[in-house]
C-alpha cells in the first residue's frame, strides 16, 4: 500500500490476516512470521464480512480507460471461456528461468531497507501452505480479531526476502499458489480499489529508492498533495468505473469464496514487481488497467529494468510520454495525470528509465472530472495541468539518467568536488595563470616599466613553464610556500617551545636539550643603568684604549655597524628610472644608510681626541691592532667618503709610531726574525689596512701627498719608521705618488717645489741611515719592500741624492747578486728582480752588474 | 650611541663575552677532561662552537700498570672543528 | 654555599635580586664536576651562564688556572657564592 513499504493497513484489517501472534507476544519476541497464514482458514470461520473491513479506498480507485482490456483479456463477452489469451502462466513460463534468475539478482541486491516489497505473495501463501498452515491452524484464537494490537509484519517480510531465491515456482508451488489467490482475487471482484494502485505503485519502489533523485521525491510529494485535491472531487465518478472492467478477469478465478470476500488483500498486492512473471499475471485481473499486449511483451530497454518489473501490470500505452515516477503509495495517483490527450506528443516511449514509464500509463482521466466544470476552470485546470505536464516531462527526462550512476560512484564524484571546495581557498590561484600575471603585475618593483616589456621579464622569472612543467613548477611553488609557512610558524612561537604543564599544584616545565627551560628570570641592567655606574664612567672617559675587552668590544661595534649597513644595502628599493626625483622609498632609505654610516663612523671612535701626552695609543689606533678590525677596515671604506678617508689616513699617519705594527715591528738588536704573532700582524695590515689607504693615496693631489709626509716628518721619528716593514710601506706610498704625480705633470709648480722641499727633508734624515732600513739576515728575508722604498726615493732624488744612495746600498745590492747565484733559481731570481727595481730607478740593470762581476 | 661606546655594557649578558671574543683564540674546557685551544670562527646560543687551528688536549688517567695515578696527556690538532655545546663546560679568553 | 645569600653584599630576597645585587663583584661558581672559578661577576642570564671577569680555577682547593676572560655555560653551575 504504501510506497515505502510500510504497512498502512488499518489494525482492524491486518488482524484478519495478521492476529495477534501467540507464537511472539511481544515486539522484542521472535515472530512466526507465518502465524497469519492459518486465518486464511479462520476469516471463514469468523464470518468476516467484506463491508465489515472495507475502508472504502476502492471506491477512489480510477477505472477509466479501460477500453483495452478486452482485447488484452478476451473482452467480456467471452468471459466464461477466456482461452489462451490469459493463460500468463504458459508464456511466462517459458522464460521462467530467465525470470528467475533476474529475481535472485534482484533479491540479493540492497534492498533490505523495503524487504516486504520483495516478498512474492504467493511464496507467503504457499510456504506455509506446505510446512506451517496446519501447525498454525489450532493455534488461532478468536481474540485475535481485537484490533488493539497493531502487528508489526515487517519480520515476516524479511524472512521471505531470505528465503526467496529458493521459492523457485515448481509446479508444486504454483499450485498451492493458485489455490491460494483465488481466495485473494476473489476479493478483487469487489470495487475495492484501495488495493489496485499498489501495483502499479509498488514495482518502482523497491528497486529504485535508493536511486531516487531529488525531482522524484518532489514529484512524489506533490502528486500525493494534488491526488488528495483530485480524488475529492473524482470519487463519485470513479466509483462506477472499476467493476466492469474488472469483469475480464473473473473468469479464471475460480474456486471463490465467499468467505474470503471481506478481507482485505493489501499485503499481496504490494508486491506484485517481486512475483515471478508468470505468478504475478494470475493477479492482473484486481488492478484495472489497459496494457496493450506488446507493451506487455517488449524486452526491457534497459539493463537496469528487469524484465519483470517492465512486465508489471502497469499500463504502457504508446504514445504516452514518459511520466515523472508517481509515487507508488498513492492511491489516487491516476489523477495527476489529468491532461488532454492532445497535449502529448505521439512519440514514441524514451527508453524507459529503470521505473519511469512504469507510472505514467494513466490513461487520461480528466474528461470526467473536468464535465462538471465551468470554462473557467476548465482552462485554469488545463493549464496547470499542462504546466505540470511540462515539469513532469522535464522530470522524466532528466530522470532518464536516474540510477546510472552507483552509490560509491557518486560517493566518489562528492569527495572529489569536497576536495576542490577544500583547497579552493588555497590553491585555486595557482593554476590560475592569468592570475599569477596579474599578481605579478601588481607586485612588480616597477611601476613605470612598460607592460609588454614586463611580460618578458615575467616570463623570464617564471622560465619557460608550459603544460607539464607548470604544473610541476606549481608543486614546487607550494611546497617551497609550505616550507615558508612552517618557519614562520615556527618563528611565531618561539615562547611556546617550552613546555609548560599547569594543574593544581602549580606550573611544571619541561626542559630539553633544544629548548632549555630558564633556570632564572634575570632584570637586565638598562644601559642607562650601567651608564650611571661610576666605574664605568671611568672607563669610558678615558677608553683604558689598552683594556682589551674595551677594544674586543669597540671592534665589535664595528662589526655590527658594518652588518646592519651591509643588510640595509641589500634592502636597497628599486632604481627609479622614470624621473630624477627619487622616490619616498629611496628617500627613506638613503636617510637610513646615512645614518647607519654615522654610527659606523662613531664606532670606530676615530673623532675622539688625540691625548699628546698619553703614551696610551689613539682609541681607533688601539682598536686596529685586533685583526678583526684590520679586516674592517676595506669593508668600511667602501662607506665612508672621502673626507672620512682622508682623515683615517692622517690619523693612522700621524700616530703611525702607536700602531702595533710599527711599535712591535723593529728588528730588537741581535734578533734575526720578528715574533710569529707580529709578523702575522704585519701581514694582516699590509693585507687589509694598506690596500684601501693606498687606492685614495693614489687619487690624492700632490698638496696633501705633501702635506701627510710633512706632518709624519716632523712628529714621527722617521729613522725607526724606515726600520719597520709597515713605516717603509707609508713611505714608499707617499713618494711614488708623488713621483708620479710629478711625472704625469699634474701638480704645478709651487706643489713641486713644496714637495721637492718636504722630499729633501726625508732624504736628509734618511741619507746616512740608509743600510739600517734592511732587515737583519736580509738574504734569508724578504726585502722586497725595502728595494721599492730605495727605488721610489731614487726615482724623486736629483743626482746628487742618487750617487749618495748607490754608495750606501752597494753592499746590499752586491750582496743580493752574489745571493741569488746560492740561492734556489726562483728565489735568486726574485732577489735580483727586486735589486733591478732599485737599479732601474737610477738608470741602471743588474745585467751590466752580473757582466762586470 | 650611549651604550655602543659604553665598554662595560658589550657584555651585558655573559654570551656577549664569547662574542668579543671571536676571531680571538680562545680556551674552551670540556666534558671528560678535554680542552681545546683555538680561533673562534663561530658560536650560538647554545655554545656549539666553530674552532679554528684548534689544539685538543685530553687528559687520561694513566694506564700503566705500575702507576696509576699518573694523568697523561694526548693532544690533537685540527684545522677546524665543530664543538657540540652541550659539551661545553667554560669558555675562557687567553691573554 | 649555603650560607652564600646571608654573605651577599645586601640582604636579597629571590635568587634573581641576589644575583643582579652581585654584578661586578668578586664571586666564587662551583660547577656540577666540583672545580670551583674565582672572579669578578661580569653578568648572568636566565640560563645561569656566567661571565667572569679575572677568574681564578681552582681544582681541589688548589688554583690550577688563570684565566682573564670566562664564560660558564649554565647547565654545569652547581652554585653561585659571593666572596666576601
Amino acid at each position: 500500500m504504501s510506497f515505502f513499504g510500510f504497512d498502512n493497513t488499518l489494525p482492524r484489517d491486518r488482524a484478519s490476516h495478521a492476529p495477534h501472534p501467540k507464537q511472539a507476544p511481544g515486539f522484542s519476541q521472535q515472530r512466526d512470521a507465518f502465524a497469519g497464514l492459518s486465518q486464511n482458514e479462520t476469516k471463514e470461520a469468523d464470518g468476516y464480512d467484506f463491508e465489515d473491513t472495507y475502508d472504502g479506498l476502492g471506491d477512489e480507485l480510477d477505472e477509466g480507460d479501460d477500453e483495452l482490456n478486452d482485447e488484452t483479456f478476451g473482452g467480456s463477452s467471452s468471459a466464461a471461456a477466456p482461452g489462451k489469451d490469459f493463460d500468463f502462466f504458459g508464456s511466462t513460463a517459458k522464460v521462467a528461468n530467465a525470470i528467475n534468475e533476474e529475481q535472485l539478482l534482484y533479491a540479493r541486491g540492497p534492498k533490505k531497507s523495503q524487504p516486504s516489497q520483495q516478498v512474492p505473495p504467493q511464496q507467503r501463501q504457499a510456504k506455509p501452505a506446505l510446512s506451517y498452515a496446519a501447525a498454525t491452524k489450532p493455534k488461532v484464537v478468536p481474540k485475535h480479531q481485537i484490533p488493539t494490537e497493531i502487528p508489526e509484519l515487517k519480520p515476516e517480510m524479511s524472512l521471505w526476502q531470505n528465503t526467496s531465491p529458493e521459492a523457485t515456482p515448481t509446479t508444486a508451488m504454483s499450485a498451492h499458489a493458485a489455490v491460494h489467490f483465488r481466495h485473494v482475487e476473489s476479493q478483487e471482484q469487489r470495487p475495492q480499489q484501495t488495493a489496485a494502485p499498489a501495483p502499479t505503485a509498488a514495482p518502482g519502489a523497491p528497486v529504485q529508492r535508493k536511486y531516487k533523485s531529488l525531482e522524484e521525491v518532489e514529484a512524489e510529494i506533490l502528486a500525493k498533495k494534488q491526488a488528495k485535491l483530485a480524488a475529492a472531487s473524482q470519487q463519485p465518478q470513479q466509483l462506477p468505473q472499476p467493476v466492469q472492467q474488472i469483469q475480464p478477469t473473473q473468469p479464471i478465478q475460480l474456486n471463490q469464496q465467499d468467505g474470503w470476500q471481506g478481507r482485505p488483500v493489501q499485503p499481496f498486492p504490494q508486491h506484485p514487481q517481486m512475483v515471478p512473471p508468470h505468478l504475478q499475471q494470475i493477479e492482473l485481473p484486481f488492478p484495472p488497467r489497459s496494457i496493450p499486449p506488446q507493451q506487455n511483451q517488449r524486452p526491457p530497454p534497459n539493463d537496469r529494468a528487469p524484465e519483470h518489473l517492465q512486465r508489471g501490470p502497469m499500463p504502457q500505452p504508446t504514445g504516452q510520454l514518459p511520466f515523472p515516477p508517481m509515487q507508488p503509495g498513492q492511491p489516487f495517483q491516476g489523477n495527476n495525470v489529468l491532461f488532454p490527450m492532445g497535449m502529448i506528443g505521439p512519440g514514441p516511449v524514451p527508453g524507459p528509465g529503470p521505473h519511469g514509464p512504469q507510472f505514467m500509463g494513466v490513461p487520461p482521466l480528466g474528461q470526467p472530472q473536468m464535465i462538471h466544470m465551468s470554462d473557467e476552470e476548465k482552462t485554469k485546470f488545463l493549464e496547470d495541468e499542462s504546466k505540470r505536464l511540462k515539469r513532469n516531462h522535464k522530470i522524466a527526462q532528466l530522470s532518464r539518467y536516474n540510477g546510472l550512476m552507483t552509490p560509491s560512484d557518486k560517493n566518489f564524484i562528492t569527495r572529489i568536488q569536497l576536495q576542490q571546495l577544500v583547497s579552493v581557498n588555497e590553491d585555486s590561484f595557482n593554476e590560475d595563470f592569468y592570475y599569477q600575471v596579474y599578481m605579478a603585475i601588481r607586485a612588480r618593483n616597477n611601476p613605470q616599466q612598460p607592460l609588454n616589456q614586463f611580460a618578458q621579464t615575467y616570463l623570464g622569472q617564471q622560465g619557460a613553464r608550459g603544460g607539464r612543467a607548470r604544473r610541476q613548477d606549481n608543486h614546487l611553488l607550494r611546497m617551497q610556500q609550505q616550507v615558508q609557512r612552517a618557519v614562520a610558524a615556527a618563528k611565531a612561537r618561539p615562547k611556546a617551545s617550552q613546555l609548560v604543564l599547569e594543574g593544581t599544584l602549580g606550573k611544571i616545565s619541561f626542559s630539553n636539550v633544544k629548548t632549555p627551560k630558564p633556570l632564572l628570570s634575570i632584570k637586565k641592567q638598562d644601559s642607562t643603568g650601567a651608564a650611571a655606574d661610576p666605574n664605568q664612567k671611568t672607563v669610558h672617559s678615558t677608553f683604558a684604549g689598552i683594556d682589551r675587552r674595551s677594544i674586543l668590544a669597540a671592534a665589535e661595534d664595528i662589526y655590527r655597524s658594518l652588518l646592519d649597513l651591509d643588510s640595509h644595502e641589500r634592502k636597497q628599493p628599486g632604481q627609479n628610472l622614470a624621473g630624477n626625483q627619487p622616490d619616498v622609498a629611496t628617500v627613506e632609505w638613503l636617510e637610513t644608510r646615512d645614518s647607519l654610516i654615522v654610527k659606523l663612523w662613531r664606532s670606530m671612535r676615530i673623532m675622539e681626541p688625540i691625548n699628546e701626552e698619553s703614551d696610551a695609543p689613539h682609541p681607533f689606533i688601539a682598536i686596529l691592532s685586533v685583526k678583526k678590525a684590520k679586516e674592517a677596515i676595506p669593508r668600511v671604506f667602501r662607506y665612508i667618503d672621502i673626507e672620512q678617508r682622508i682623515t683615517i689616513l692622517t690619523l693612522i699617519t700621524i700616530s703611525l709610531e702607536k700602531v702595533d705594527v710599527i711599535k712591535d715591528g723593529r728588528y730588537s738588536p741581535g734578533e734575526c726574525s720578528l715574533p710569529a704573532e707580529t709578523k702575522r700582524k704585519i701581514e694582516g695590515f699590509s693585507q687589509y689596512v694598506l690596500p684601501p689607504l693606498l687606492s685614495y693615496v693614489s687619487e690624492a693631489q700632490l698638496d696633501v701627498i705633501t702635506g701627510l709626509l710633512g706632518i709624519l716628518i716632523s712628529r714621527i721619528n722617521v729613522l725607526l719608521l724606515s726600520q719597520t716593514q709597515i713605516g717603509l710601506a707609508f713611505l714608499t706610498m707617499f713618494t711614488s705618488r708623488a713621483e708620479i704625480i710629478k711625472q704625469a705633470g699634474l701638480a704645478d709648480e709651487e706643489q713641486v717645489q713644496n714637495w721637492t722641499h718636504t722630499y729633501d727633508r726625508l732624504f736628509a734624515i734618511l741619507e746616512d741611515h740608509l743600510l739600517d732600513i734592511f732587515p737583519p739576515q736580509r738574504a734569508q728575508v724578504d726585502d722586497m719592500y725595502v728595494w721599492q722604498f730605495l727605488a721610489s726615493m731614487a726615482v724623486g732624488a736629483n743626482m746628487q741624492q742618487q750617487q749618495k744612495m748607490v754608495g750606501a746600498v752597494r753592499g746590499p745590492v752586491n750582496d743580493n747578486v752574489q745571493a741569488s747565484k746560492t740561492l734556489p733559481q726562483e728565489m735568486g731570481q726574485q732577489k735580483l728582480a727586486n735589486t733591478n727595481l732599485f737599479l732601474l730607478a737610477l738608470g741602471l740593470d743588474i745585467k751590466e752588474l752580473l757582466k762586470s762581476n | 650611541m650611549a651604550d655602543t661606546e659604553n665598554g662595560a655594557s658589550a657584555v651585558a649578558e655573559p654570551l656577549d663575552l664569547v662574542r668579543l671574543s671571536l676571531d680571538e683564540v680562545v680556551f674552551v674546557k670540556l666534558r671528560g677532561d678535554r680542552e681545546l685551544r683555538g680561533r673562534l670562527h663561530a658560536y650560538d646560543s647554545h655554545c656549539n662552537l666553530v674552532l679554528g687551528e684548534v689544539e685538543e688536549t685530553i687528559y687520561v688517567v694513566g694506564d700503566d700498570e705500575d702507576d696509576d695515578e699518573t694523568i697523561r696527556t694526548v693532544k690533537k690538532n685540527s684545522e677546524m672543528l665543530f664543538v657540540r655545546g652541550d659539551s661545553v663546560v667554560i669558555i675562557a679568553t687567553t691573554t | 654555599m649555603a650560607d652564600a645569600p646571608v654573605d651577599a653584599p645586601t640582604s636579597s630576597k629571590d635568587p634573581s635580586s641576589f644575583l643582579s645585587e652581585i654584578h661586578g663583584a668578586p664571586i666564587t661558581v662551583k660547577l656540577n664536576s666540583g672545580v670551583e672559578y674565582k672572579g669578578e661577576l661580569q653578568s648572568v642570564d636566565g640560563y645561569m651562564n656566567i661571565a667572569l671577569e679575572n677568574t681564578e680555577e681552582y681544582v681541589n682547593g688548589q688554583r690550577k688556572n688563570r684565566y682573564g676572560d670566562v664564560f660558564i655555560r649554565g647547565n654545569n653551575v652547581l652554585y653561585i657564592s659571593a666572596d666576601k
